[in-house]
């Protein structure tokens, strides 16, 4: 629930062409015959589907570089976490590297779950002094580097150029106001004769970027300090502009069946991950490009990674690390990049522009360093339960079945009975 | 002497499975659940003790009380819309017409179809924009209906109650009913209908008054079927929140979500307590109920 | 003439009523299927029970791409563990409670039929911890060993289908010298063939459909069972991750049916009459 998000773009196209159906296992003895086997193996547990493109795979490249077998467990987001702090609990060493979440990282790392890397990272080729400035703060928080980020990615807003052209609307820039941002939403809207939507001007904010228009809106979202949700004025304020939204029918009602509406071209504007860049550049039937999420006070964009981190009870710690190594070296990140479309977090690497997907029609990357500046960790630290509590709340509030303030408090008060358990 | 003794050892050796089972599965977690109870436990295993503070916590919360009350008032109209709608579809089956086997597949097929499939089917048939239902109503209508069946508080229990009619459940209180209804002596029938008797009158006079055992026992088990099956018949259909409101937020998703989302697994046993009591009580008024009813061969 | 037609007319309103009830009993079987075959945008935006373009792409990706033949093992595995954990154990404690009199019998039947009402749910969250700690989860154990120390329901179900059997014929095989487990072995477990086969068929059922507890105890792909698999996208393509793709869920929701389906037309007589008396319980 929490994150259909950083579902690399490996998803979308090869996906299709296939999920792990063995070939992660098929792979890595293919893998281990082509090149200098040490006859070392690590698994590692994350939650999307590694590539299917073997030049576009960092977990076999790494294993060709390296020589050790990588088995890649795929555990489904929606219950990622939850299948994470279960191992950790029982002290399962069947996996060796886990790609942990901002949620979960200092609860393990309190528990022993997970080992400290300062003294491998002091000989290694891994130059954690280059993250962005965000990371750097976390692992400070943490006293002591416990995880490293396999990438940064952000939240951009995505849109249908041709609708905007039809509508002689000039496209969005980075600093298109939130105002620009409503009355576009409003001209680009096309009613049926009897009132219905047939092309809504913006589609639902989701479960990640919800939060982008309420830190935008003012609201902390996240303290650091205490670990609590911080949300008040920002957030009845976003959610009121999308309430109304609904109900002139320029946003989409929350729905049980809800689709993809931009996807499908009913829908001028959505906010997304920047991962969905490479998922849309094969299957989108129109033009499109993105910018800056439009926000109300400030610039706020939720930073998205996960950490490479090593199981306190593995027994392979130090092949683990050779190949956190990899992923984390220039080649390593270079490929997820091109792959998934996320920005490395080491700055150097990132400047080198691996993640500005080959074939996409985007115009605008600075859209993306544009979000990642202004990227901090934010409603990824909490219980996934608060958020997800949290978004049917506003869901509800934008069916016109409490009222803002109502869901913003509801919301509140469910995160103050369960955050500091 | 001797040989009893040996039998005496020979019947607790059969029976020693079970023993077994029952110590280790059921007795141990009940002590064990009590115990977590009062611990802080997380997901991750850290626990310390922390006396009553869930119960203190849980008896505080909003969302404790709004799962109570959405539990109960679940668990209860489920049991008696699944039992009546058991008993229609029995009642039709019993008219002795052709093709009555083929009517009884049809009836009762959903009834084995897994659970998940049967929640995903129906929150499509209800969707907004794609749905079969609007998409009927539609047509009947002439009109584009775009009800939001399972998000707006007005449709959702009946879209809820709706779908549990399909259940494993209501199957099988149909076959139950069903036999029941055979089992009733034709000639009590037959004396009635020299006085002109009406189908009605006959089912209300006679077949309600031989099947009511049924009706209690149904009923009261299916509470327990709801309690439990509901976990698996809401989680895919409306998320662990419960959508709209909460209000099919029933204590299985409360306490998954609780566990798993939020790891608060002490907490989670506390609500464990509660639903653990609740079944309790079903569970002595089927034993109530049954005891004055249903003949019981023992 | 009159009480002729007033009967025809009676009859046809009958079979209309009954059809319209099948109808709605079948509509989501019927939804299921031809959701299958349809394209993921006809599924979202149109509600035609015909597709207006048929697609087997969603029947192709399953077969090719996911691991259903995993998952089909695991089911498998489950159904047969716990049939053959069941049987062999239930109907142990089944016989000593419908035939050999000993001390605290009473006791031990009312404890099972009190547990009985005990709804799994109510305890799974113990139940995890403990397999927790003794290593159990992410494996079939949790699911399939507890099965080897007789389920309360199949023992009191067995224990009722002994106590029809005519003592008479344990007496004479235990005057022809058989011990009382040959007398279980010999006499009661071959008489009672239909019991066991309600039984197996039943808990295949069961467990063909759990969802719940794969749910709490499965982590990695390996030991998935179709259920989560259907639940957590592994069956399905689902290329953008904030679209469910349902026609994909349907065809496999489809393939998922037809086993039911199937032992429905086969058994049908066995799976009503389990069901029936599993239900009534005495």
């Amino acid at each position: 629930m929490m994150r259909k998000k950083l579902v690399s773009i490996g998803l979308a196209g090869t996906l299709a062409a296939g999920m792990l159906s063995g070939s992660a296992l098929a792979a890595s003895t293919e893998g281990a015959s082509e090149t200098v086997s040490t006859g070392e193996s690590v698994t590692l547990a994350v939650w999307n589907e590694p590539n299917k493109d073997d030049a576009l795979n960092m977990y076999k490249q790494c294993e060709k570089a390296t020589g050790i077998q990588v088995d890649v467990t795929v555990i489904p987001e929606s219950d990622y976490s939850s299948k994470l702090n279960q191992m950790v609990a029982t002290k399962d060493s069947s996996t060796d590297i886990y790609v942990v979440w901002e949620t979960d990282i200092k609860n393990f790392a309190e528990t022993g779950g997970i080992i400290n890397l300062d003294d491998d990272l002091k000989d290694s080729s891994i130059n954690t002094g280059d993250m962005i400035d965000a990371v750097s703060k976390l692992t400070e928080g943490l006293g002591g580097t416990y995880g490293l980020p396999w990438c940064a990615a952000a939240e951009v807003m995505y849109y249908n150029k041709d609708m905007f052209d039809a509508a002689g609307i000039d496209y969005p820039t980075n600093d298109w106001s939130y105002k620009d941002f409503k009355a576009a939403a409003e001209k680009l809207t096309q009613k049926n004769e009897d009132g219905t939507t047939a092309v809504y001007g913006m589609d639902l904010p989701n479960t990640q970027t919800w939060w982008a228009g309420i830190g935008g809106a003012g609201d902390q979202v996240y303290d650091p300090e205490s670990g609590k949700l911080v949300i008040g004025d920002g957030a009845v304020s976003f959610v009121s502009d999308c309430a109304k939204m609904v109900k002139d029918g320029i946003m989409p009602e929350p729905s049980s069946d809800t689709s993809d509406l931009f996807g499908a071209g009913k829908a001028a504007m959505s906010w997304q991950g920047t991962w969905m860049i490479g998922s849309y550049k094969d299957t989108l039937g129109f033009n499109w490009d993105i910018a800056t999420i439009p926000t109300n006070k400030v610039k706020y964009n939720t930073l998205h990674t996960g950490f490479y981190t090593i199981n306190a009870n593995s027994e392979k710690q130090d092949a683990a690390f050779k190949v956190i190594e990899y992923l984390m070296g220039e080649e390593g990140q270079t490929i997820n990049s091109k792959a998934s479309g996320n920005m490395s977090a080491i700055k150097s690497i990132a400047a080198e522009g691996a993640w500005k997907v080959d074939g996409a029609p985007v115009e605008n990357w600075d859209a993306v360093t544009d979000a990642l500046e202004s990227g901090v960790f934010g409603y990824t630290c909490l219980p996934s339960g608060v958020t997800s509590n949290a978004v049917s709340e506003f869901d509800n509030a934008l069916l016109g079945q409490e009222s803002p303030e109502d869901a913003v408090k509801n919301a509140s008060d469910y995160a103050a009975e369960t955050i500091g358990y | 002497m001797k040989g009893t003794k040996k039998k005496f050892q020979i019947a607790y050796v059969f029976c020693l499975p079970w023993l077994i089972g029952f110590v280790c599965f059921t007795l141990f977690p009940i002590g064990f659940m009590i115990y977590n109870s009062l611990t802080n436990r997380k997901l991750t295993g850290t626990s310390s003790f922390v006396g009553l503070a869930n119960y203190r916590n849980m008896f505080r919360s909003k969302v404790f009380w709004n799962s109570l009350r959405v539990t109960l008032f679940y668990t209860i109209v489920m049991l008696v819309i699944t039992t009546v709608w058991a008993l229609v579809l029995a009642i039709l089956l019993n008219n002795k017409i052709k093709l009555n086997g083929l009517f009884q597949f049809f009836y009762f097929l959903p009834s084995v179809v897994p659970t998940v499939a049967l929640a995903y089917a129906f929150r499509t048939m209800f969707g907004k924009d794609g749905g079969l239902l609007n998409g009927i109503l539609g047509n009947l209508s002439g009109k584009n209906v775009t009800i939001n069946w399972l998000m707006d508080p007005k449709t959702v229990y009946l879209a809820v109650f709706f779908v549990t009619l399909f259940t494993y459940n209501t199957g099988q209180m149909m076959l139950i009913f069903r036999s029941g209804i055979a089992d009733v002596p034709k000639d009590l029938y037959e004396a009635v209908e020299l006085d002109g008797a009406g189908s009605w009158t006959k089912f209300w006079h006679i077949t309600l008054p031989m099947i009511s055992p049924l009706v209690l026992f149904n009923a009261v088990n299916g509470a327990i079927s709801a309690l439990n099956g509901s976990f698996a018949l809401l989680y895919p259909l409306s998320g662990e929140n419960g959508d709209p409101k909460g209000m099919t937020q029933v204590l299985s998703l409360l306490i998954y979500k609780e566990a798993f989302s939020n790891m608060k697994v002490g907490y989670a046993c506390a609500l464990s307590v509660v639903l653990f009591v609740i079944a309790a009580l079903f569970g002595i008024a089927i034993f109530a109920i049954s005891k004055k009813t249903v003949y019981y061969e023992t | 003439m009159k009480a002729s037609h007033k009967k025809t007319g009676r009859g046809i309103a009958l079979y209309a009523v009954m059809i319209l009830v099948a109808v709605i009993m079948f509509a989501p079987i019927v939804w299921i299927f031809s959701g299958g075959f349809k394209t993921l945008t006809e599924f979202t935006t149109s509600a035609k029970i015909i597709p207006e373009k048929m697609t087997l792409e969603n029947y192709i990706y399953i077969f090719t791409q996911s691991k259903i033949g995993l998952y089909v093992r695991n089911t498998l595995l489950l159904i047969v563990g716990n049939t053959v954990g069941t049987l062999l154990s239930s109907s142990l404690v089944a016989y000593a409670l419908a035939r050999l009199e000993f001390r605290g019998k009473n006791v031990i039947f009312s404890i099972i039929v009190a547990t009985m009402m005990i709804p799994n749910i109510a305890l799974i969250i113990p139940q995890y911890i403990m397999f927790g700690k003794i290593g159990w989860l992410d494996s079939l154990l949790p699911m399939i060993v507890p099965s080897f120390f007789a389920y309360p329901y199949n023992v009191f179900l067995l224990r009722q289908y002994f106590r029809s059997i005519p003592k008479e014929l344990d007496e004479a095989a235990i005057m022809d010298g058989c011990s009382k487990f040959q007398v279980f072995s010999r006499i009661i477990v071959p008489i009672s063939k239909p019991t066991f086969v309600t039984i197996g068929i039943l808990s295949s059922v069961f467990w063909w459909n759990e969802l719940t507890q794969p749910v709490f105890y499965i982590n990695s792909d390996k030991w998935r069972t179709l259920t989560i698999a259907l639940m957590t996208s592994y069956m399905y393509t689902s290329g953008n991750a904030f679209v469910i793709n349902w026609p994909s869920i349907m065809a496999a929701s489809s393939l998922m049916i037809i086993p039911p389906m199937i032992l429905y037309l086969t058994a049908g007589k066995h799976l009503e009459g389990g069901i029936k008396t599993s239900g009534l319980k005495g």
